[in-house]
């Protein structure tokens, strides 16, 4: 017979070892998104630099056209988004780079704020060319119906941009994660709840629409006499 | 990591671990699975204990007198549990026609096995018992590859076989089939840490008067041939099995059946359990690892069928809420440009476990020689290996709500 007691032992030695190549394996599989996830977040700093010059210096001292202005603005806005998703999809899964998830998230949501502001001066120097939509949604909710909602609520968006790419200016916006400046516009216009729209500065959505009722409500506001909400 | 994923962790580790004791208990003794001491043979006192088995006690004790074991030696005990059809006419005819079969016919139902396999351990003149289920057949040679054991170690105190499905012509019975080779196998290896947790009903051979000392069958548990191990273990006698002593039992044909079955064998388990709860981490293998081993099959069963649940019942909310909104919002929720997979940690420790659990079945069943093409088809053993496995948990869930109310019976 095999000694029972050292049947026993070895095999939990052996265990341990077989568990900690498995772990170890796996964080050098996630040390690759780790990596891709600093050069986001190093790379996210120089655009929100970037973003913080044109804002304050260059947007008023340098004559560029309107439509130079605003096709910066509509590319860095696509930038920031493709470079969030690629992100996502990296990690999406990931164990080990939640907390850098976490800071990545918010900066890229203050590039968008920023970004918004400078559509605010845009349109202001230049008149009311395109629309803006500011998309608050809740990062990581646990809650099933919210994260349903804002699941087709993110649809609907996307179907949006996608057909009026040229003329929205679509924002989405973490609002729970405890950001001053989001905190701020979310009193300013009484977000209470998440998932929320805030078009053209003017009009709060928090129910589900389909995507023409919204682009009426964004490109025909005046026609609209009230909001057509078709509650669940 | 959340909570979930830890326990993910956890239920990994210890699949892990006892992949590793298998292989590690394996390797050494390959080559010996199938050996038994050659024993002489000694007057057995075979007892079978029966209760409405009009159709199969005939042929069960035909199997057992063309046992291959002198005659002179074997005596076979019919204990009749009060049976309502006609098993008691049928033995009697055997024993009017054979010496060494007896029939006692028991003056009340005991509504168990344990009963009146006592009154026949009672009742029996010789010092080897092996008691045997009525609808149970073991191989000719099974007996004396069995007695060897006894006759080479005085603190064995009893003795097992493979016990094998007879028949596998339902699917029920082709997947029970299946999983009565891997148990073998394992019982097997467990056998060489001297971790023998049970003599299965079918057939089993012991040493009289360790069962006299011991006390016995325990009437009022549902598996008393687990319960007996565990106290002959608390008393410091040990069981074995011989792999080669092949004895097939008739496994149940519908799920109804089955379901019933291994229900009562978990109330039974847990019955035993709460028991010898008090030798839990006592210096011995009943403390240090049976005890524990099924108190962990217990707990993870449990615990993994709350966890299963509770994210089986989120998915479908978030699924009935986003179609839901979808509907009110003309959009369709499923385009294939959301469908990513990026594997993760996580994944590729289940995976790994899974493939690893499906090599280990398919050794086992290649080891045992059991590779019978009419049972064993890809579709059997991945429904085996997947979805047959994954109801243990609701057994052991109904079979813990049975045993709280004290609805149970054989």
């Amino acid at each position: 017979m095999v000694n029972s007691k050292n049947a026993f032992w070895q095999a939990l030695i052996v265990t341990i070892f077989v568990f900690a190549a498995g772990l170890i394996l796996g964080f050098y599989i996630e040390l690759s998104n780790v990596n891709k996830s600093d050069f986001l977040i190093r790379s996210s700093e120089v655009d929100f630099l970037d973003q913080q010059i044109k804002t304050s210096q260059l947007s008023g001292r340098l004559n560029l056209s309107c439509e130079s202005a605003k096709q910066n603005l509509f590319d860095f806005a696509d930038e920031i988004y493709a470079e969030a998703l690629e992100f996502e999809e990296n990690s999406a899964q990931s164990k080990l780079t939640e907390e850098q998830r976490k800071i990545l998230h918010k900066r890229y949501d203050l590039l968008r704020v920023n970004l918004w502001l400078e559509s605010l001066e845009l349109r202001d120097r230049c008149g009311e060319d395109f629309h803006t939509v500011l998309y608050f949604f809740d990062y990581s909710s646990k809650d099933v119906e919210v994260k349903s909602k804002q699941t087709v609520f993110s649809l609907i968006l996307m179907d949006l941009k996608g057909k009026n790419s040229e003329k929205i200016l679509l924002l989405p916006i973490a609002a729970n994660l405890d950001l001053g400046s989001v905190n701020m516009i979310k009193e300013s216009y009484n977000i209470i709840q998440s998932p929320s729209l805030i078009i053209d500065e003017s009009l709060v959505l928090d129910e589900i629409t389909t995507l023409e009722d919204l682009e009426e409500q964004i490109f025909n506001p005046e026609e609209v006499k009230k909001i057509i909400i078709l509650k669940p | 990591m959340n909570f979930v994923d830890f326990i993910f962790f956890f239920y990994t580790f210890i699949g892990l671990y006892m992949l590793v004791l298998m292989i590690i208990v394996y390797f050494p003794h390959r080559k010996e699975m199938f050996f038994y001491h050659e024993g002489k043979p000694e007057p057995v006192s075979i007892v079978m204990p029966c209760y409405n088995e009009g159709e199969n006690i005939g042929k069960a004790i035909d199997n057992l007198l063309n046992l291959n074991y002198p005659k002179d030696m074997l005596e076979i005990i019919i204990v009749d549990d009060c049976s309502k059809d006609n098993s008691v006419e049928i033995v009697k005819t055997y024993a009017e026609k054979y010496e060494n079969v007896r029939l006692i016919v028991n003056k009340k139902n005991s509504g168990g096995a344990a009963e009146p396999t006592n009154i026949g351990i009672k009742a029996a003149k010789f010092d080897y018992i092996a008691v045997a289920d009525a609808d149970s057949y073991p191989e000719k040679d099974a007996l004396l590859k069995m007695i060897g054991f006894l006759q080479k170690d005085k603190e064995i105190g009893g003795v097992t076989g493979a016990v094998l499905a007879k028949e596998a012509h339902s699917f029920a019975q082709k997947l029970q089939y299946l999983e009565y080779v891997v148990i073998c196998f394992a019982r097997k290896l467990l056998d060489y840490v001297d971790a023998v947790y049970v003599t299965p009903g079918p057939f089993a051979l012991y040493r009289k008067k360790v069962l006299l000392e011991i006390g016995l069958f325990d009437k009022k548990n549902l598996t008393q041939d687990i319960e007996i191990v565990w106290r002959m273990m608390s008393h410091g006698y040990k069981a074995r099995m011989s792999l080669d002593a092949k004895i097939y039992t008739v496994t149940p044909k519908t799920f109804k059946r089955w379901w019933k079955q291994r229900v009562r064998w978990n109330i039974g388990g847990t019955q035993t359990i709460l028991k010898y709860k008090k030798w839990a981490l006592r210096k011995n293998m009943l403390g240090m690892f049976v005890i524990p081993f099924f108190s962990m099959s217990l707990f993870i069963g449990v615990i993994g069928i709350i966890l299963f649940t509770y994210l089986i019942t989120r998915s479908l909310l978030l699924t009935y809420f986003s179609t839901h909104y979808s509907i009110v919002a003309n959009e369709a929720v499923t385009r294939l440009i959301s469908l990513s997979f990026n594997p993760t940690i996580l994944n590729f420790f289940g995976i790994s476990l899974f493939l690893l659990g499906c090599f280990y079945t398919l050794f086992a069943l290649m080891t045992m020689k059991e590779l019978n093409l009419k049972n064993i088809n890809l579709f059997n053993l991945i429904f085996f290996l997947t979805l047959y496995l994954m109801i243990y948990p609701l057994v052991m869930i109904s079979s813990l709500y049975k045993l709280a109310i004290k609805k149970y019976s054989w």
